[in-house]
């Protein structure tokens, strides 16, 4: 089992370059399931729902880029998978307290996923603030506060998307592929 | 895709261009980012790895991954993926499917593969539910759902239970996994493609579309596996009974020193006139 990971350390020792790692695996994680959701929601005839994905997932690869700028000179740390501390939620997971079968649904209304994609961001947002309060490593500390205003960034990108949607949404789409439940 | 041999690779690196036609919050997803992770921290090359399936939603697992691939016939991946393996042991040979696929129609096969403990690592998206063909109940439907038409009072069996059945068979590894965790099942399926055997990665994977009503919980309900099993048939009643189904890890790995599949002891001149017989007696 060489291949098998080592852990590592406490979040709060963490190097620049192990920072920047973290960070980078939980933007482009998102940035890969909002692509997702563009195939399968182009899929499924929901073209709006698709374009929206595609727009959210270029505004996380942005967001990514520039995290990846911010790479100090020593080469990113090779982290299993399963030892990265910030994991992505599900973005159409129910959440833990109102799971119901409307959580998740082909003829999402955008303003709907807008607000989906939020939830999650400002998760990641905690997530980023939080591993910027307890980080011990000065250096670590000044790369977490400019990926927190790089996430930032992103949230108020979503925000202006949902205001620009929310002045015209009225009521979903059909459903344009719905599921042929009765046999 | 490249003959060459691969540089280091990214996990969407593994992805091909056809994009998944999965139903939008399908678990099936999870999957195949777990898979990708686990290809790409394991620094399998593209060319030295193949996933066979057999028919359903997750069996379309192949056409989205960057590696050699083939969709067989309903429940016949397994033997495709033996004789892959006894052919070319060099390869690093993944079987995909869903719960119908492999415990249903391809059930008997299921029960051999883990007899046979052949090299290979065979991936079981459970849904328990038959998704495209639009909601049946599968072998591992509880018996009190009753939202199929055909099974209006629910199936009314006992559900199939594959970990203790795969132990009870002799499978040599045995982990469950949730698709909604694809980093933590990430390390199940490089562990299990790492076993040398026959490793049996069963995955709760959620139908969005026609199980909503009762897989919506699975996120809270999975637990970590910690009554690991022991490693001989006996410990099956264990598992059956203790085992709520929902509990994910490693539930079983056998000595990797055990390992008595068959070794590849043709000589490559042997498996050329082995070849050669075999393709006259097909044109015959």
């Amino acid at each position: 089992m060489s291949h098998m990971p080592t852990q590592p350390g406490a979040p709060s020792a963490m190097t620049p370059a192990e920072v920047v790692a973290q960070a980078l695996e939980l933007i482009q994680d998102s940035v890969s399931r909002y692509e997702q959701l563009q195939s399968c929601f182009n899929a499924h005839n929901n073209e709006a729902a698709a374009e929206l994905f595609g727009r959210i997932a270029a505004i996380g690869l942005a967001t990514a880029a520039a995290v990846a700028r911010l790479q100090p000179a020593e080469a990113l740390p090779r982290i299993a998978p399963w030892d990265f501390l910030w994991r992505c939620p599900d973005v159409l997971a129910p959440r833990l307290d109102q799971s119901s079968p409307e959580d998740c649904h082909h003829p999402f209304a955008i303003a709907e996923l807008i607000r989906l994609a939020l939830q999650r961001e400002h998760c990641a947002l905690t997530r980023l603030q939080d591993a910027h309060q307890q980080a011990h490593i000065a250096a670590s500390r000044a790369i977490l506060a400019r990926i927190v205003e790089q996430q930032q960034q992103q949230l108020t990108e979503l925000d202006a998307l949902l205001a620009a949607v929310t002045a015209n949404e009225a009521t979903p789409p059909d459903d344009l592929d719905p599921p042929n439940r009765p046999e | 895709m490249s003959a060459t041999t691969t540089p280091t690779l990214r996990a969407r690196d593994y992805l091909s261009d056809i994009k998944p036609i999965w139903c939008p919050g399908c678990g099936h997803f999870g999957v195949l980012s777990a898979l990708t992770k686990a290809l790409a921290y394991l620094e399998r090359p593209k060319e030295d790895t193949a996933v066979i399936s057999g028919i359903g939603c997750s069996s379309r697992l192949p056409a989205y991954l960057d590696c050699y691939g083939f969709h067989g016939l309903h429940g016949r991946a397994l033997p495709l993926a033996t004789g892959l393996k006894v052919a070319r042991p060099d390869l690093t040979v993944i079987v995909a499917g869903g719960d119908g696929d492999g415990f249903s129609i391809g059930g008997n096969h299921f029960l051999h593969a883990c007899r046979r403990n052949i090299d290979l690592c065979y991936i079981v998206m459970d849904n328990a539910v038959y998704g495209m063909t639009k909601g049946q109940a599968s072998p591992t439907t509880p018996p009190d759902w009753t939202r199929s038409p055909l099974t209006p009072n629910g199936p009314g069996i006992p559900v199939f239970r594959p970990a203790a059945i795969a132990l009870a068979a002799g499978a040599g590894f045995i982990a469950r996994g949730f698709s909604g965790d694809p980093h933590g099942l990430s390390e199940l399926i490089a562990r299990a493609i790492l076993h040398p055997g026959f490793a049996f990665v069963h995955v709760l994977s959620p139908c969005r579309t026609f199980r909503p009503d009762d897989q919506s919980d699975w996120k809270q309900g999975v637990h970590p596996f910690t009554d690991r099993a022991r490693c001989d048939a006996e410990a099956v009643p264990a598992l059956r009974v203790d085992d709520d189904g929902m509990g994910i890890g490693v539930l079983h790995e056998a000595d990797p020193k055990a390992h008595s599949g068959p070794k590849d002891t043709l000589a490559d001149a042997d498996r050329a006139a082995a070849i050669d017989r075999i393709e006259a007696e097909l044109e015959v």
